[in-house]
């Protein structure tokens, strides 16, 4: 019989090395590919470094998780404090000069949104944090709360923080077809 | 609905980056376990270190106390915590296995330290086979228990600063 997560973790608190290895297989792909959106800046060597520090403070304090949220959930925000704390080393580019002006346009149809891969490309020009969001939301399908679990904001700013890149890559998008056009 | 092909090829670990990580996690893992172990080690000679000085400062308080009492009168107590130098150096070297770090780039430091232990043993040797003439016995015995004071003192400077393998 298959052991539930739980019962890994609870071997991994007592120090098992295999408890580690089928946490770190399980979650490893996940958090690799969400941190190398989130750092998309970074080289693959860098968010090699990220996530694997990452998985040592996590496991290192693996006493400390409580069940209070799920394991994914508490690795994420560790590996996005690990981001934090390189980005403050590597100056932010600021992206948000294209998202801002599109903001300011009314949309009527703000909650019409359709995902289209060329967007990915797109929301390059957002904040690293809108994208975060984002793809915390609509690609690995955390709920708010957790997504202000994650990221250490409000659950209210996450809602916000969503809809506000949905419509700037809506316009984003409606403005690339007409200059194709 | 969740965007499901929102992750290509490029984004996910290869086999060998997986590898390589898993790697790295499990030798960082490994090393705070061994630097837990060496902590909690090293926390237990002090414990035995500290009661082995506790038990000197109880002999020494009786001692001065019987000679208090006993009007001044030689006590063998003095011989007692002499001898209880003596147990408490040879017990912490049993413990602590005399192989001594070579990778250390404080060699010819830790090397002055062993000369300067050497030469309290020999010390030591000298004052204990003087020991057996009355004259000025007090002052050898005083000699006596400075000398292996100091030696405990030595592997104790030598093991807090790592230069003693545990």
């Amino acid at each position: 019989m298959k052991m539930s997560e739980k019962d890994i973790i609870e071997k991994a608190k007592k120090g098992n090395n295999k408890a580690f290895s089928e946490l770190y297989e399980t979650h490893v792909t996940r958090l690799y590919r969400f941190m190398k959106q989130c750092g998309s800046r970074y080289s693959n060597d860098e968010i090699e470094d990220i996530v694997q520090r990452a998985f040592v403070k996590a496991f290192t304090k693996i006493d400390t998780f409580e069940h209070t949220s799920s394991f994914a959930t508490w690795l994420f925000r560790i590996a996005m404090n690990e981001l934090r704390s390189d980005m403050r080393r590597v100056p932010l580019v600021a992206l948000e000069t294209i998202a801002d002006e599109l903001y300011d346009y009314e949309d009527e149809h703000a909650d019409e949104f359709v995902w289209n891969m060329a967007m990915k490309e797109m929301l390059n020009e957002v904040s690293d944090i809108k994208k975060s969001v984002f793809i915390l939301y609509e690609v690995e399908g955390y709920s708010h709360a957790e997504i202000g679990k994650i990221l250490g904001m409000e659950e209210s700013s996450s809602r916000s923080l969503l809809t506000r890149t949905k419509q700037f890559l809506r316009k984003r998008w409606i403005l690339s077809k007409e200059i194709d056009l | 609905m969740k965007i499901s092909n929102f992750y290509d090829e490029d984004d996910m670990p290869t086999m060998e980056a997986r590898q390589r990580m898993w790697k790295r996690i499990s030798h960082s893992l490994t090393m705070k376990k061994q630097a837990h172990f060496f902590i909690e080690k090293r926390s237990f000679l002090y414990g035995m270190v500290a009661s082995v000085l506790i038990t000197l400062c109880g002999v020494g308080a009786y001692s001065t106390v019987g000679t208090l009492m006993q009007g001044g009168i030689q006590s063998t107590n003095e011989n007692k915590e002499t001898e209880a130098y003596k147990t408490a150096i040879r017990e912490f070297e049993k413990v602590v296995p005399s192989k001594i770090s070579l990778q250390s780039n404080q060699y010819e430091i830790i090397q002055d330290k062993k000369q300067h232990i050497a030469m309290i043993d020999k010390e030591i040797d000298k004052v204990n086979k003087e020991m057996s003439s009355p004259e000025f016995a007090e002052l050898r015995r005083i000699t006596l228990r400075q000398l292996y004071h100091t030696k405990l003192s030595i592997i104790l400077s030598m093991i807090d600063s790592g230069e003693m393998e545990l």
